[in-house]
């Protein structure tokens, strides 16, 4: 009698999960049911006149890396951007959908690519793009670019270089950065009798000997989440003694080996730099808005990262530091094959576009006539007006509001190159033996010879 | 007397040796403790300071209170509305689980039918599924029945996932009640629902708080499913809201801190109140499971 009681119980539990299953599938299925009808042909017709064959309304889906009230300056740009679309198509319908820490991004993102359920419209970098592309999950671009040559022609050089895969391109780039750029305190450096900042090696490791004995730590790195060294120390130093051909061929897998003595001198050149005090002893336990921290406080004169560690220098960093702040880039090392007048740079990052759109040309058309806007001119102008580098090219912004080191920036990225980003293009198995090696690298526990190997034998392996 | 003036320096002694073991044995436990506590201290003031102070000298205390990280956090950051998505989404976890795992548990150690043991092995192989390997499947299931994005979507993972755990617990605690007390309740006219909920639920109060400290600390932290399986930000719990208060490249680290310290509070209460039972609890289940 006790076990009828029983299963009478946990029938009426099963029955009612069921039923409340059920019920949830009934709400939704007449939301979903509505992007089925086929839209007027509009593949071929100029884009422009899109939007004005309204009426049916359409909802885009826009998934982005930024935190909701992100301050820096290529979010709230691309929002203010993304906010007037909306306002001029008010039959299209812009969901954005933002996660602000980068891991939980990508673990969405990848979860959602292996559901074949891509947003409309999404961030993604170079890496991930290439594994979408070959999972049939994103779009290619090249017939939206095309069909806008002006807009097309108007993307710098190599803008779309980390977002091309196997000949098509994947993504709009929305920046285009550098992941190396020397942050020096000047007043510290004349101190130690550099009055500019030193263009040769041997000068360069003058400097940091003088800058060791007057009892500040040259160089500020925080390297605990292994990115720093690799991004935006190795990728620049590599390039100077190797030249930007050799990691080509690296990539492509034509010949150059990472145990050629060019790349194992690079290497020995960092742990040079280390063993000669160049960094903070605790290096690979602080992170790099730690790094930040030693140079706001005046104990290191240095600190190496990326590009957009200027808003944060400038939001940051008490007067009297950003004052003194200026930048420079690693100078030409002896018998170096690089061009010494480049730093790592490139978009990185752009805006690409899941599969599922290409099923409905209505909102292909949509989705080209968004990108366009919000990714042109007026776009990069505003950007460009806040001292960011852009990827499309842009002249005659309004520069009364740049501050003075991003004018320092720009001023000195108009003469440079840019070199590949090593962590962008390579593949994360071989990344993680280059990072985890380079924080042995830096406390001498590992020689050049052996990491170069090391490298080459996990590269072999893939 | 000779015996006694030798022996009372030994003992002497070895009460000093004892005591020195005792006050070593004391300083490493309390300097162990200090390294526990200190980071939820750290965050607590660190949470007052401003952006500027944080980022000049991290260790150094507040110059001044300032509770604006907390009101930047709450209000504009729209914790509140996570907050709630993460209070509903426990509370309701906590209580299905306590009430299903308690239903099985009893039905488990009381009756004796073909499949037991197969039913209960299931429920306990259901604990060595890693919850990583589970985000892609259940997210397509999901995708495919409709399922994301609702008010309840997060409950019937959270309880599924949470189960297994508290089965076993109450299984082996309610094995420990003596069975007698079933059949003098049987004796004195009552129903097993009566039995159940009035004679031996109440017996399980260590079990319970056990379980509800477990099973609501995983759901409050939970991340994951979080995540993957809820776009709208009105429905975003918690942990995943957190990450509105990190930048790409960098960190709002006073703020985080503010909306740290709101997010410890009730685990830190729920613990409190609970925590004399839930050791109580493990040991009584698990050593005579």
């Amino acid at each position: 009698m006790k076990n009828k009681f029983l299963r009478i119980i946990s029938l009426c539990l099963c029955a009612m999960l069921a039923t409340a299953a059920f019920a949830a599938c009934q709400s939704q299925s007449s939301d979903t049911a509505a992007p089925a009808q086929p839209a007027a042909p509009a593949a071929d017709a100029p884009a422009a006149d899109v939007p004005q064959s309204a009426g049916d309304a359409m909802t885009l889906n826009v998934m982005t890396l930024w935190a909701r009230d992100n301050s820096e300056n290529i979010p709230t740009a691309l929002r203010a951007r993304i906010a007037q679309f909306q306002e001029e198509n008010p039959h299209v319908t812009v969901v954005e959908e933002g996660i602000g820490d980068q891991t939980a991004y990508y673990t969405r993102l990848t979860t959602l690519a292996a559901g074949n359920d891509l947003p409309d419209v999404f961030v993604s970098r170079g890496s991930e793009l290439s594994m979408f592309a070959q999972a049939g999950v994103v779009a290619p671009l090249d017939d939206i670019l095309n069909s806008r040559p002006a807009w097309r022609d108007g993307f710098v050089d190599g803008a779309f270089g980390d977002l091309t895969s196997n000949g098509s391109i994947y993504a709009i780039p929305y920046s285009m950065l550098s992941t190396h750029v020397i942050y020096y305190n000047s007043s510290l450096l004349s101190e130690a009798g550099f009055d500019s900042f030193p263009q040769t090696w041997p000068e360069f490791m003058d400097m940091i000997a003088k800058l060791n004995a007057n009892g500040v730590t040259p160089i500020a790195l925080g390297n605990r989440e292994q990115w720093v060294a690799n991004s935006c120390v190795l990728s620049t130093l590599g390039d100077r003694f190797t030249g930007s051909d050799w990691f080509r061929s690296i990539i492509s897998g034509d010949g150059a080996q990472w145990t050629d003595p060019e790349f194992v001198s690079a290497l020995a050149a960092l742990q040079e730099m280390s063993n000669a005090g160049a960094f903070n002893s605790d290096m690979n336990s602080i992170d790099n808005d730690q790094q930040k921290t030693l140079f706001y406080n005046g104990s290191a004169a240095m600190f190496m990262e990326g590009s957009w560690a200027i808003g944060a220098v400038v939001d940051d960093a008490p007067a009297d530091i950003l004052a003194a702040t200026k930048v420079a880039v690693l100078p030409a090392v002896n018998g170096g094959k690089g061009n010494p007048r480049s730093m790592s740079g490139g978009s990185g990052s752009g805006l690409a576009v899941g599969i599922g759109a290409l099923q409905d040309d209505a909102k292909m058309a949509v989705i080209a006539e968004f990108l366009e806007f919000v990714l042109g001119e007026g776009y990069s102008m505003e950007i460009a007006a806040k001292g960011e580098p852009t990827a499309f090219s842009v002249t005659g912004y309004d520069k009364s509001n740049v501050s003075e080191l991003a004018a320092l920036y720009a001023e000195m990225a108009s003469s440079l190159a840019f070199s590949p980003i090593y962590d962008s293009f390579l593949n994360p198995a071989v990344n993680g033996v280059i990072n985890e090696g380079l924080q042995e690298l830096l406390i001498n526990v590992i020689t050049p010879q052996d990491l170069a190997e090391r490298i080459q034998a996990e590269s072999n392996r893939n | 007397m000779n015996n006694s003036s030798v022996h009372a320096p030994n003992s002497y002694l070895r009460h000093l040796g004892s005591s020195i073991g005792a006050l070593l044995l004391n300083i490493a436990m309390l300097a162990f403790s200090i390294t526990c506590i200190f980071p939820i201290v750290w965050i607590m003031y660190s949470s007052l300071k401003t952006k500027d102070e944080f980022m000049l000298d991290i260790m150094s205390l507040p110059g001044s209170l300032n509770f604006d990280n907390y009101y930047t956090a709450f209000v504009e950051g729209e914790m509140h509305v996570y907050f709630a998505n993460s209070i509903f989404n426990s509370v309701v976890t906590v209580l299905i689980v306590i009430f299903l795992s308690f239903c099985v548990g009893y039905a488990l150690s009381r009756y004796q039918f073909r499949g037991r043991n197969v039913i209960y092995t299931l429920f306990l192989a259901g604990m060595m599924i890693p919850v990583y390997s589970l985000l892609v499947p259940l997210f397509i299931q999901f995708k495919t029945l409709n399922l994301t994005d609702k008010m309840g979507t997060l409950i019937l993972p959270y309880v599924a996932i949470r189960l297994p755990l508290a089965i076993f617990l109450f299984e082996s605690f309610v094995r420990t009640i003596p069975r007698e007390l079933d059949e003098a309740a049987y004796i004195d006219g009552a129903h097993t629902f009566f039995t159940m909920w009035r004679i031996i639920f109440p017996l399980c109060k260590p079990v319970t708080s056990t379980v509800l400290i477990l099973a609501f600390l995983d759901t409050w932290n939970e991340f994951p499913f979080a995540l993957v399986l809820i776009t709208q930000r009105s429905l975003r719990t918690l942990p995943v809201g957190l990450t509105d208060f990190y930048g790409q490249f960098t960190a709002e680290y006073t703020t985080l801190m503010a909306a740290l310290v709101l997010s410890m509070l009730p685990v830190m209460i729920v613990y409190l109140a609970f925590r004399k039972q839930i050791i109580q609890g493990m040991t009584a289940g698990a050593v005579k499971g």
